[in-house]
């Protein structure tokens, strides 16, 4: 079972709010426990659960012995010579570090094992091939979410270690944290402080949230079910058979792959933050309009925004502001000047948030190359940045005006695009074909003969597509001049919002890409 | 929550209920019947083109059947009337489809359901989901608004079908040393696929329609495992099983009668099957099949023979 699933939508969902608005506050969380880990079994097999199980009993245990290690740490520190606290502390903080590394190396580890320890054994097979041997690795089932839950993991144990929050006593708390149902498969991924908390709060049921819930749910189901099930079918076509293809009919592939990805992972996010917000529980929103950013380094400020935040909290400020860092960020001012000092270290800081991120999409050179891709744009927009200002500046030309800006974006767009091509391709060489056939072979000559409609869609569903786009747009707009929508929704009569809503959901009955003749697409971000 | 906010929540789901019923009343099928999947409707579409109640054994199931039965040869030789409403990977669910459907323009006497959709997963995943789209037919038929091509062009499949069935020439060796040995395990049948065989069964017995599960012999896509669970179904719900991988009465040849290594059956190996099958309708059953080769209202069956006769020497 997943989210865009009837038996989520018109039976889980439903007895749960029954069953959660029935009981005393103090079972609520319980209950929401046990659905998220009844979800868990019905998502990806109940055997997987013991991957999640685990993880939660060894962070639970990391937490409270950290806990105590800084518990006795403070105790130390009282009545001795200042002389001596220095050294105390060194001891205490070196045992804390010590039982990161271990919690670190079991969970991130675990989550090596399962996903990329066949890639770097087929990649080392291949070197090993000279010398007449070769590793045999077994690969294993990965259980749904781990590469989620593994980074709340360690953002959690990262956080007691910082002092940032108090490790919990309470295993439960924890538990639900980890596999809280509407954010196991895709995120976003919460961070404990923000969240966990708040989870085991027990709200009652209360009439806006589900409303507000009800119509973001809604919303999401409109994104996936009308447009990015509905590509999946000619996005397929074009990357499998893309050297059929001339290109015109590749670059229109790209360019619905990437509605596509966008339709289905916000679609994804809308539905599950809204699925938590009936509960009256607050998910971490993961985009933010992220086709009007200005530039790359912006663009990921909008899109999958608690993965991005997760990598610049947990890999690139520890980095860049290590002490290594920070001498060679001063040996590079020294050298050479303050601007080539900072990007010297904020490059090396990046480059491994960037690698991190495309290994964390999946074991594939293709998103590996996808990491450095952006990692290479986010440089190089950093390097230029200062002479790009000065030339706006001294041309007296506005950046922010509306010509600048829509120039801007369309650039950024553009690069996204490529970017969405190695992501999706099916290796690198062929995203090479296919973008070398973008530039070299550009026609609209399959486009004219009506090759699109020979590729897994017709007419009624480019219709429906350009429809469906030309709201979303709208409604971003909006959201980009911080209306809010859904409160500004709500101040109508009742009878006009029950009406659109309902027309709404006729819409997605009738024109939705689900049934016969249509195959079934997963949430595209579940194989991450 | 306050009392009106409490009403406000029963009373929109039962709004949106009683509109999903009001254009499911509008949706009802019919001339211009549609599934909503292309080669689903066009084999549809082909049925319906046969005169009104002439078809005596209606063939359900994916490729096995239109590789596998012939209705010409068939009626070649025994004169029974047959159609096999067969599609790519067709899922049971559209199965019972079809067959709810065809019996709209159709009155078999034996329909033949065959055993590979008994084993394919779905897209409906779950029983909730299909008591859902039965409540709510908009659910399962949103796509009709699309239409159905009926254009020459548009009429078959992709391929030329007679009466279903595909011509299949080819040959490809299959290796058969390890097909069907014989063992005590099961392959289980999900939930959501024996909820829709059991309407399937209960489809056939409303309409006086003898069922008969058969397993078209194929290396590649059938097993021991899967023959004793569909065993099991055909004894839980009373319906004839006939497993044509181990009928001892029929030698398939896998190095000359089939196409694709053992996957599927070519003409060679149709034309046994076939022949077997006939074979069984005019001595196994209990409904009695009638040969129509010397009645008039046939002669276009006749006729048709003649030319696939040709087609095929």
């Amino acid at each position: 079972m997943t989210y865009f699933e009837f038996d989520y939508l018109v039976f889980f969902l439903p007895v749960l709010l029954i069953i959660y608005s029935i009981l005393p506050k103090k079972l609520r969380p319980i209950a929401l426990l046990a659905a998220s880990y009844v979800f868990f079994c019905l998502a990806c097999g109940g055997r997987l659960i013991v991957y999640i199980l685990a993880s939660t009993f060894t962070l639970h245990y990391f937490g409270l012995w950290l806990d105590n290690i800084q518990t006795a740490k403070k105790s130390a520190l009282i009545d001795i010579p200042k002389e001596e606290k220095k050294l105390v502390k060194k001891q205490y903080d070196r045992k804390q570090n010590e039982v990161v590394v271990i919690a670190l190396l079991v969970h991130i580890g675990l989550l090596f094992a399962i996903k990329y320890l066949s890639f770097f054994a087929t990649n080392l097979n291949l070197v090993l091939k000279n010398f007449d041997t070769q590793l045999n690795i077994t690969s294993f089932a990965a259980p749904i979410g781990i590469s989620f839950y593994t980074l709340e993991a360690v953002s959690y144990i990262i956080d007691v270690r910082r002092g940032k929050l108090k490790a919990d006593r309470n295993l439960f708390h924890l538990a639900l944290h980890l596999a809280f149902f509407p954010q196991i498969i895709e995120g976003p991924i919460a961070r404990y402080d923000e969240t966990g908390a708040k989870l085991f709060e027990g709200k009652s049921l209360e009439y806006p949230n589900l409303a507000n819930g009800f119509i973001r749910i809604l919303y999401g189901i409109l994104k996936k079910v009308l447009v990015a099930d509905r590509l999946n079918p000619f996005v397929g076509s074009v990357f499998d058979g893309y050297d059929t293809y001339d290109g015109g009919m590749l670059a229109l592939g790209v360019l619905a792959y990437t509605c596509q990805l966008y339709m289905d992972f916000s679609g994804t996010m809308d539905l599950v933050i809204g699925s938590a917000e009936l509960f009256g529980i607050k998910l971490p929103e993961n985009f933010r309009q992220p086709f009007f950013s200005k530039n790359i380094s912006d663009f990921w400020s909008r899109w999958h925004i608690t993965l991005g935040t997760w990598f610049k909290d947990y890999i690139f400020y520890p980095v860049s502001l290590s002490k290594g860092m920070k001498k060679f960020s001063a040996f590079g001012r020294k050298r050479f000047n303050a601007q080539v000092g900072a990007l010297m270290s904020g490059s090396i800081a990046l480059f491994l948030v960037w690698l991190a991120n495309g290994l964390w999409h999946g074991a594939a050179w293709t998103y590996i190359f996808f990491g450095m891709y952006h990692f290479v744009l986010i440089v190089l927009g950093n390097i230029f940045e200062p002479s790009i200002k000065k030339v706006f500046e001294k041309l007296k030309i506005d950046r922010n005006g509306i010509v600048v800006s829509s120039l801007r974006i369309i650039k950024t767009f553009f690069f996204i695009v490529i970017g969405e091509l190695f992501f999706r391709a099916q290796t690198l060489d062929s995203a090479f074909v296919m973008l070398k056939g973008i530039f070299t072979n550009f026609t609209l000559d399959g486009i004219r003969e009506g090759q699109i409609f020979k590729a897994g869609i017709d007419f009624y569903d480019v219709i429906i597509v350009l429809a469906v786009v030309a709201f979303v747009f709208f409604i971003s707009i909006l959201k980009e001049k911080n209306i809010q929508i859904r409160e500004e929704f709500g101040k109508l009569n009742i009878v006009v919002r029950w009406t659109a809503l309902i027309i709404l959901i006729v819409i997605i009955v009738i024109f939705g890409a689900y049934g016969t003749g249509y195959a079934v697409v997963e949430p595209m971000y579940a194989n991450f | 929550m306050k009392r009106n906010e409490k009403f406000k929540l029963i009373a929109f789901p039962t709004v949106v209920l009683l509109v999903l019923s009001l254009l499911s009343s509008f949706n009802v099928p019919t001339e211009n019947y549609s599934i909503g999947d292309e080669n689903l409707d066009k084999v549809l579409f082909d049925l319906f083109q046969e005169d009104e109640n002439t078809i005596d054994v209606l063939i359900l199931g994916d490729s096995l059947t239109y590789s596998g039965i012939s209705p010409y040869l068939l009626w070649g030789e025994y004169g029974y009337t047959s159609f096999v409403c067969g599609t790519p990977s067709q899922m049971i669910n559209n199965t019972y489809e079809m067959l709810e459907a065809a019996l709209m323009k159709q009155s078999p006497k034996v329909v033949l359901l065959e055993t590979n959709v008994i084993y394919k997963a779905t897209q409906q995943r779950s029983i909730i989901q299909s008591l859902f789209f039965q409540a709510f037919p908009i659910l399962r038929y949103h796509n009709n608004w699309k239409g159905l091509s009926r254009d020459d062009e548009g009429k078959t499949i992709g391929e030329t079908r007679y009466k279903g069935y595909m011509l299949r020439y080819a040959q490809e060796k299959g290796d058969a040393s390890q097909h069907m040995k014989p063992t005590s395990g099961v392959n289980d049948v999900a939930m959501v696929n024996e909820y829709y065989f059991e309407k399937i069964c209960n489809l056939c017995e409303d309409n006086n329609i003898e069922l008969i599960i058969v397993s078209v012999p194929s290396i590649r896509y059938w097993n021991y495992q899967n023959h004793n669970g569909v065993t099991q179904l055909a004894k839980e719900y009373g319906v004839k099983y006939w497993d044509f991988n181990i009928d001892e009465e029929l030698t398939i040849d896998w190095s000359k009668d089939t196409p694709d290594k053992g996957g599927h059956l070519n003409l060679h190996g149709a034309k046994k099957l076939t022949s077997r099958i006939g074979q069984m309708l005019s001595t196994d059953i209990e409904s009695e099949l009638t040969d129509h080769r010397g009645d008039k209202n046939f002669d276009v069956w006749n006729r048709e023979w003649e030319e696939f006769k040709k087609k095929i020497s």
